[in-house]
C-alpha cells in the first residue's frame, strides 16, 4: 500500500514527499500560488462592467481601470467672471471639448468609493501599453497620497448599486457635474492651472473649444505630459493603501494566518 | 433657437446611468438594433472624414458613423442622414434619454429636424450638479 503524501513547511520552504520520494520542495510563495489558481473557490463568472480593462480582485475589494473612448462633448466649466470658486453661488458656461482616452482608476470596497480614484489621459488606447499622461481638468489634482486624484465627493454612496450602475454614475459624475476651482481651494491644486501652457489647443477653454470644433479628435493631438507612472502600478499601489496584502513567504507567515482562523483576506469569498 | 427635448423612457443597459435603477427595462428590440449596427460598422468603417474644417464631409444623407454621447455613453453608430428627431426616436429607450436633456450636434443646439452627417458628434446635454466642495 503507498504512503501518504507528506508535505512539510520549514522556513520559506515547502517539500512534498511520499515516503523517500521527494514529489516537489518549493518556496511557500509559490505554493500560496498554485493553491490560490487551482482553488475552485478563487474562480469567478461575473460579468464586468463596460470600459472595465483592468479588474483585481482583494477581499471584499476590487481595484478597476475603466477605459473611455476618445471623444468630444459639452462639459459645464467655471466662469470666468464667476464670483465664487465652487458652491451655489459659481456660475458656469458651456464648452465643446475633445478628449483622449481617458483612464479612470478606482478602488472600491464593499461596492462603495473609498477616496483611492484618478483620472489620466492616454492618446491610445491600454491595448498599446499602459503608461498615463496628466489630464487638464479641474478637479484633478495631487492629493490624499494621489497623482491624479479625481474628485467624485458628491457622488454619494454607491454601494447600493450593481456594477454597471456604479461605473455609469462615476463617469457621468465626472462629465455631467460642473468643473470648478474646489480642488484649488481644497487640495491647493488642479491640474488645469498646471497643464494650461503645454500646448496653445488647451490654453484656456476657449482655444480648447476653438480647436475642438476644428477636429473633434484634437484631444489625441496634444501632447499630454507623461504621468512617469502606469495603470497597474497605480492601482496597486492604490489597493495596497485601503487592503493590504498578505504577505505568506514562511512557515512562520503560514501559521500566523492559520492561527488567525484562515483570514486570507485577498482569497476570495 | 428650437431645442430639441428629450422624453425619457427607461432602459435596462448598465451604461446609461439612469437616476433610480428600479426605472431600468430592458429595450432589447432596441438594443439589438443599436448594437449590431455599430460593431459591423465598427469593424469595417475607415476614420472619419475630418477636414481641416472639422468633422463634416458632405455626406448627407446615405449612412456613415455618428459619436453618440450621452452622460457616461459614448457610442459609434451608423445613423449619418437621419434626423435628431428620428435619432432620439431610436435611442431613447435603450439610452434612458432624460427628460430636459438637450440634443447639440457638435456642440450647438440643434433643432430636431437637423439632419445628421458622418462625423458628426450627437451629444444629448444636461445639467447634473457640480463637483467639489467641502
Amino acid at each position: 500500500m503507498p504512503l501518504e503524501p507528506e508535505i512539510r513547511i520549514t522556513g520559506a520552504k515547502v517539500r512534498v514527499q511520499q515516503g523517500k520520494k521527494k514529489l516537489a520542495d518549493l518556496p511557500i510563495e509559490q505554493m500560496i500560488d498554485t493553491i490560490y489558481g487551482g482553488c475552485e473557490r478563487a474562480c469567478r463568472f461575473e460579468i464586468r462592467p463596460q470600459n472595465a480593462r483592468i479588474w483585481e480582485v482583494r477581499g471584499n475589494a476590487v481595484a478597476a481601470a475603466f477605459e473611455l473612448p476618445p471623444h468630444a462633448r459639452t462639459v459645464r466649466w467655471l466662469a470666468d467672471d464667476s464670483k465664487a470658486p465652487y458652491g451655489p453661488k459659481a456660475s458656469y458656461r458651456n464648452y465643446y471639448v475633445s478628449f483622449p482616452y481617458i483612464v479612470l482608476l478606482v478602488i472600491f470596497r464593499g461596492g462603495g468609493l473609498t477616496g483611492q480614484h484618478q483620472l489620466y489621459y492616454r492618446t491610445e488606447s491600454l491595448d498599446t501599453g499602459e503608461d498615463l499622461k496628466l489630464p487638464n481638468l479641474f478637479n484633478v489634482a495631487e492629493g490624499y497620497g494621489q497623482r491624479c486624484w479625481v474628485c467624485l465627493e458628491q457622488l454619494g454612496d454607491l454601494s447600493e448599486f450593481d456594477w454597471p450602475g456604479k461605473v455609469s454614475r462615476i463617469v457621468d459624475h465626472v462629465f455631467c457635474a460642473a468643473f470648478n476651482r474646489s480642488s484649488e481651494e481644497h487640495e491647493g491644486n488642479s491640474y488645469w492651472t498646471r497643464q494650461q501652457s503645454i500646448d496653445p489647443r488647451v490654453a484656456s477653454m476657449e482655444a480648447w473649444e476653438e480647436a475642438s470644433r476644428e477636429d473633434r479628435r484634437v484631444g489625441l493631438a496634444v501632447p499630454w505630459e507623461p504621468a512617469g507612472t502606469t495603470a497597474s502600478a497605480e492601482l496597486r499601489k492604490m489597493l495596497n493603501t485601503v487592503v493590504r496584502p498578505n504577505r505568506i513567504r514562511s512557515s512562520a507567515d503560514l501559521a500566523a494566518l492559520i492561527s488567525r482562523g484562515l483570514q486570507m483576506s485577498w482569497l476570495p469569498e | 433657437m428650437l431645442k430639441s427635448r428629450i422624453h425619457i423612457v427607461s432602459c435596462g443597459t448598465a451604461i446609461c446611468g439612469p437616476p433610480d435603477p428600479n426605472e431600468w427595462e430592458w429595450g432589447a428590440k432596441n438594443m439589438k438594433q443599436l448594437h449590431r449596427i455599430p460593431r459591423r460598422a465598427t469593424q469595417s468603417r475607415p476614420e472619419p472624414a475630418t477636414n481641416s474644417g472639422g468633422q463634416k464631409d458632405g455626406t448627407e444623407s446615405g449612412g456613415g458613423m455618428v459619436q453618440v454621447v450621452w452622460g457616461s455613453l459614448m457610442d459609434d453608430l451608423d445613423v449619418a442622414g437621419m434626423s435628431v428627431d428620428e435619432v432620439v426616436t431610436l435611442l431613447r429607450d435603450p439610452y434612458h434619454l432624460a427628460p430636459g436633456a438637450i440634443a447639440t450636434v457638435n456642440g450647438v443646439e440643434a433643432d430636431p429636424s437637423t439632419r445628421l452627417n458622418r462625423g458628426d458628434t450627437l451629444e444629448f446635454v444636461r445639467a447634473a450638479g457640480e463637483k467639489g466642495g467641502g
